[in-house]
C-alpha cells in the first residue's frame, strides 16, 4: 500500500502548438488526417471494459463533406443501458477504494498519453467529425483536454488536503465520499474537453459514470475514451453508451441510485432532466446532484471611448470561430452609435475575406455547422432577418448544404434590441448588434441586463473606467463569465473557470475546484480520545 | 408548400419525441419555431416529447392538440 502524502503542484496550462508551415505538428496532424480519412472506423459501446456492438448502428459524417463516413456507430437499446448502469454500480465498490492518489495518477497518465501519443489522433478526430480549424482542435481536443485533467487532479489533492480543525482531546476527519449510487453525464458535440471533463470530474472524486456522448462527436468521444482505457482505468468506472437520448435517458432518470447529473447541453434538455428528476424523487436512495452548463446569449457591450479595432477583432474572433458553436460564442452586440460608421467599415470589409470551408484546407478561419438539423435552424434566422422590415444583414447571409452545411459569417443589424435574434440562442455564426446613441449607455446596459434569459459570458469594451465600473456593476448577474476589454470565448481551465447562472445553468464552474466539489458526499468523522464517563455537567452540583 | 409525408411514418402526436420529429419529419422544425417552441438547442434536439416542449413554453393540451392537426395537415399535403 502506497503510504505516501502527495502533494500535487499547481500544473501549468499546456502550451497550444502553432502549426504553422514547416512545425513537426503540422505534419504529423497531416499525415493522421489522411490516415483517418481513408478509413471507416466501427465504434462499439463501451460497458464494464467491454466492446459491444448492437449492429443497429449510426453514420458519423464529416460535417464539411456529409457524403463522406468516418465511422460506424453501433447504438445501445434498453439492454445496453441497464447493462452500463449494473456495470458501473459495480466497478463502484472497486473504484471508491482507489486513494485519490491513485485515481489521479490514471488521469495525469491520460493527460500525458494525449499529449505524447494521441494528440495528433484526437486533433485529426475532431477535425473531421466536429469541423474545426487545427487550432480550434488544438486548443479543445488538445489542450483544454490536458489541462482539466491535470488541473482537475490538482484541485482534487487540495480538496483532500482541506481538514476541519480538531482539539487536544479528539481528531475530526473530513471523509470525501463517492456519491452514494452512479452518476450520469451527457456531452456536447462542440468540445471534445467537455466530454472529457464531464466524465473527469466525477470520476475523481470516486464515483463511476454512464456516459451518453453526443451523436455528432462520436469518433474524438470514442478515442478519449480508449486513452481513458490506456491510461489504466479500471473497468466500468466509466460506460460509453452512444445512443437515443430519450431512451437512455428514461432508463437512467427512473433507476434508484441515479446520484448525479453532469450534463452539458441546451437549457431545454436540462430543464427536461431536471423535470423528470423531480417526478422520480421518491424513487431515489439519495437526491441526485445535478450540475449543468446549458445555452447561451453571450453578448459584447461597446462603450464610446473603446477601440473599435480591437472591438471588431473581438467581434470576428469570439462570434465567428468555430463558426459560432461555442456556449461562449457572442451572438449580441450594443454599439455606440458614434463608432458605427468605423466598425462596419472594419467588420464588411474582413468579413469578406472570410468563406467557410474544410479544415484541411489550413488557410480556413471557419468551417461547416454540425449537422443538417442546425444548418436548416440557423438559416431560419437568417431568412428571418432578411424579411424583417426591423433587420438588415449587412455581411453575409448566404448558406449552402450541397457539399457540407456551410454558413457565411452574418451580422444582422437591427433597430430593435429585443428582435428575435438578439434574444434567442442560435448556436451558430450569426452576430445580431443594435446600434445605441452614446448618451443612452446606462439605459442600454440595463436592456443587455433584460434582454435574455441566458447569463453565461459577456464582455464589455470600453477604456473610460467609470464606464467598465458601470456595466461591471449594472451587468452583474447577466454573466457568468465577465471580459473586460477581451472576447466572451476562451476561457482557459484554472483561470477562468466556466459557467453562468439563470437559464445558463448550474454554475458550477467547470475548471475549478468549485466543480469537483459538487460530486462527493463528504462525512465527517470524530474520534473522541478519552470519552467521559459520567453524564452530569458541572453547573448541576449544588457546590 | 406541402411536405411529403415519408412511407411507414405515423402521424404526428403528442407523444412523439422532439428527436424523433426532427428526423422524421424535419419540416415541421420550422412550424414549431414560429410557435415559439424550438427543437433544436445547442446542436442537438431537445429531449423529451412534443407535449413537453409545448407545455414548456406555456401551451395548454388543446392548442398542443391543433399543432398535431396543423403538422398532419401540412405533412400530408
Amino acid at each position: 500500500m502506497n503510504n505516501a502524502l502527495y502533494n500535487f503542484e499547481r500544473p501549468k496550462n499546456e502550451p497550444v502548438l502553432s502549426y504553422a508551415p514547416g512545425s513537426n505538428e503540422r505534419v504529423c496532424l497531416k499525415d493522421e488526417l489522411n490516415r483517418q480519412l481513408s478509413q471507416v472506423v466501427d465504434i462499439p459501446l463501451i460497458i464494464g471494459g467491454k466492446e459491444i456492438r448492437t449492429g443497429k448502428t449510426q453514420k458519423v459524417v464529416m460535417p464539411h463533406n456529409h457524403s463522406h463516413v468516418l465511422a460506424h456507430c453501433h447504438q445501445a437499446g434498453e439492454a445496453e443501458v441497464k447493462m452500463a448502469i449494473d456495470a458501473a454500480l459495480k466497478a463502484r465498490d472497486i473504484w471508491a477504494n482507489f486513494t485519490w492518489l491513485d485515481r489521479t495518477i490514471i488521469m495525469m497518465k491520460a493527460a500525458d498519453l494525449i499529449r505524447k501519443k494521441y494528440r495528433p489522433k484526437l486533433n485529426a478526430a475532431t477535425m473531421l467529425g466536429q469541423s474545426k480549424s487545427a487550432h480550434q482542435a488544438e486548443i479543445d481536443s488538445a489542450c483544454e483536454t490536458i489541462d482539466f485533467l491535470t488541473f482537475n487532479s490538482y484541485f482534487c489533492s487540495k480538496i483532500y488536503s482541506d481538514q476541519p480543525l480538531s482539539e487536544v482531546e479528539n481528531l475530526n476527519m473530513l471523509e470525501y465520499r463517492p456519491l452514494e449510487g452512479f452518476v450520469f453525464t451527457v456531452s456536447p458535440f462542440n468540445f471534445t474537453a467537455i466530454a472529457a471533463n464531464l466524465n473527469v470530474s466525477p470520476v475523481l472524486m470516486g464515483n463511476t459514470v454512464v456516459w451518453k456522448p453526443a451523436s455528432t462527436a462520436l469518433l474524438s468521444n470514442y478515442y478519449l475514451m480508449k486513452v481513458f482505457e490506456e491510461a489504466g482505468l479500471p473497468a466500468g468506472v466509466i460506460n460509453f453508451v452512444p445512443g437515443s437520448g430519450n431512451l437512455i435517458g428514461g432508463i437512467v432518470l427512473e433507476h434508484p441510485e441515479l446520484a448525479g447529473i453532469h450534463f452539458t447541453g441546451s437549457t431545454g434538455t436540462f430543464n427536461h432532466l431536471w423535470r423528470k428528476v423531480g417526478e422520480n424523487l421518491s424513487k431515489y436512495r439519495s437526491y441526485p446532484k445535478l450540475v449543468g452548463e446549458t445555452g447561451g446569449k453571450d453578448f459584447i457591450f461597446v462603450h464610446s471611448s473603446a477601440d473599435f479595432e480591437e472591438v471588431g477583432t473581438a467581434i470576428i474572433r469570439g462570434a465567428f470561430e468555430y463558426q459560432g458553436q461555442k456556449c461562449s460564442a457572442a451572438s449580441r452586440g450594443y454599439i455606440p452609435a458614434s463608432m458605427w460608421p468605423s466598425l462596419k467599415d472594419l467588420l464588411t470589409r474582413e468579413l469578406s475575406q472570410i468563406k467557410p470551408g474544410d479544415p484541411i484546407d489550413f488557410t480556413n478561419f471557419m468551417n461547416a455547422v454540425i449537422d443538417e438539423a442546425s444548418f436548416d435552424n440557423i438559416s431560419r434566422y437568417i431568412e428571418e432577418a432578411k424579411n424583417s422590415p426591423d433587420a438588415e444583414i449587412f455581411a453575409g447571409g448566404g448558406y449552402d448544404k450541397s457539399v457540407g452545411y456551410f454558413v457565411e459569417p452574418t451580422i444582422i443589424k437591427t433597430t430593435d434590441p429585443h428582435f428575435l435574434s438578439m434574444e434567442e440562442e442560435i448556436f451558430g455564426p450569426v452576430f445580431t448588434l443594435v446600434v445605441y446613441p452614446d448618451d443612452e449607455y446606462e439605459d442600454y446596459l440595463k436592456i443587455c441586463d433584460k434582454t435574455s434569459p441566458y447569463a453565461l459570458t459577456g464582455a464589455i469594451f470600453a477604456r473610460d473606467r467609470q464606464a467598465i465600473i458601470k456595466a461591471h456593476d449594472l451587468l452583474r448577474y447577466a454573466a457568468g463569465n465577465f471580459y473586460i476589454n477581451d472576447k466572451p470565448t476562451g476561457a482557459v481551465v484554472g483561470q477562468q473557470p466556466f459557467g453562468g447562472a439563470r437559464a445558463s445553468g448550474t454554475n458550477d464552474k467547470a475548471g475549478s475546484m468549485l466543480n469537483l466539489t459538487r460530486w462527493t458526499s463528504p462525512r465527517i468523522v470524530k474520534e473522541t480520545f478519552l470519552p467521559s464517563k459520567v453524564y452530569y455537567y458541572p453547573f448541576m452540583r449544588e457546590k | 408548400m406541402p411536405i411529403p409525408l415519408l412511407m411507414n411514418h405515423k402521424p404526428v402526436h403528442p407523444d412523439i419525441t422532439v428527436a424523433d420529429l426532427v428526423e422524421q419529419y424535419p419540416a415541421s422544425v420550422g412550424y414549431l419555431s414560429e410557435k415559439g417552441i424550438r427543437c433544436l438547442r445547442c446542436g442537438e434536439p431537445v429531449w423529451g416529447t412534443l407535449a413537453e416542449a409545448a407545455k414548456e413554453k406555456g401551451f395548454n393540451d388543446s392548442q398542443i392538440r391543433q399543432f398535431t392537426d396543423d403538422l398532419n395537415t401540412l405533412l400530408l399535403g
